[in-house]
């Protein structure tokens, strides 16, 4: 019986171990002097974090709206009409799905990011100057994962391009005319 | 015909010797205690479901993500100028396609996807030098 409880203690272990968030950040060793020049530099801190905050929101809402208008003013109507004049725009449609994902990914990535920042906001860093640069490093991390989103939909638009450059060679120009 | 409406002289004289108002002259009397009476809880009950709504719809916008997209809050009033304004012209969803319709799209896609040429959520932005933390070290920078 011993062995058994034994057992189940190590596998809940292995699991606790294993199911660790991927993007876990490890806690911040500061020194005394840190921490001081921390607190002491706190309102300047908070500034520019705060100033960054909105500067983000702005690019935020600017890049959304021209994906958005990429994906459903250019790209839908272009995969439609080809559909509608029976000709193959299967890449092109795939990547829009793609395109299209990425923008979902987009938007949940930044309001992730944007948390973490808010709370870094929220926290008096001269009271509590670890739980600030702790709330930091996350928005770090998850700034990353924004920036990571904003490559790929990038590349996803260069890949859509050059699908199209291939897929007009096999246009001939009377077609649907 | 003479005037029946008192005159202006009538008015003041009446004024002057009517008895001044009283509480009960504004509201009716009722022996009926507040708790008892439906008016008071209609109010009472509108006002909770009032706040019950709003709370709800809050934590809607909050959740939903709409309130990061809303820059129409208060301390945003100076980057509301750096929003795009640009209304970009649509491509037709109907008609022919050849060279010269997938030329006109290359035109208004490439100038579309210019504009999503960023490095803005670059991880620099966030360093400790960016930020004024100026004497911890990055980690990983």
């Amino acid at each position: 019986m011993r062995s058994i409880l034994r057992g189940l203690f190590f596998a809940f272990a292995l699991v606790g171990l294993v199911s660790q968030p991927s993007h876990a950040v490890s806690a911040a060793i500061l020194t005394d002097a840190q921490i001081e020049a921390i607190q002491s530099n706190c309102s300047e801190i908070q500034k520019n974090l705060s100033s960054l905050h909105m500067n983000d929101a702005v690019l935020r809402v600017n890049l959304g709206q021209r994906y958005q208008n990429i994906a459903r003013r250019l790209m839908a109507p272009l995969n439609s009409r080809i559909a509608l004049n029976g000709l193959d725009g299967v890449a092109l449609s795939q990547t829009t799905v793609r395109y299209n994902k990425s923008i979902d990914e987009f938007s949940q990535s930044y309001a992730t990011y944007e948390q973490s920042v808010q709370k870094a906001l929220d926290v008096d860093c001269r009271t509590e100057p670890i739980e600030f640069y702790s709330s930091v490093s996350v928005a770090r991390v998850n700034r990353k994962d924004v920036a990571k989103v904003v490559d790929t939909l990038s590349k996803l638009g260069v890949q859509y391009r050059t699908q199209l450059v291939a897929f007009a060679k096999t246009v001939p120009a009377e077609v649907g005319e | 015909m003479e005037s029946q409406t008192p005159t202006h002289s009538e008015h003041h004289e009446h004024a002057e010797h009517a008895l001044p108002l009283t509480h009960d002259d504004f509201f009716v009397h009722s022996d009926i205690p507040w708790h008892r009476q439906k008016f008071v809880w209609m109010i009472i009950l509108s006002i909770l479901a009032a706040l019950v709504l709003t709370g709800i719809s809050l934590r809607l916008y909050v959740t939903s993500g709409t309130a990061q997209l809303d820059l129409s809050r208060p301390g945003y009033e100076s980057v509301r100028a750096e929003l795009d304004q640009d209304d970009i012209q649509s491509f037709e969803s109907t008609g022919a396609v050849n060279k010269s319709t997938i030329t006109q799209f290359e035109k208004l896609y490439d100038s579309q996807q210019e504009k999503t040429k960023t490095n803005q959520f670059s991880s620099s932005a966030l360093s400790n030098k960016a930020i004024g933390i100026t004497t911890v070290p990055d980690a990983g920078q």
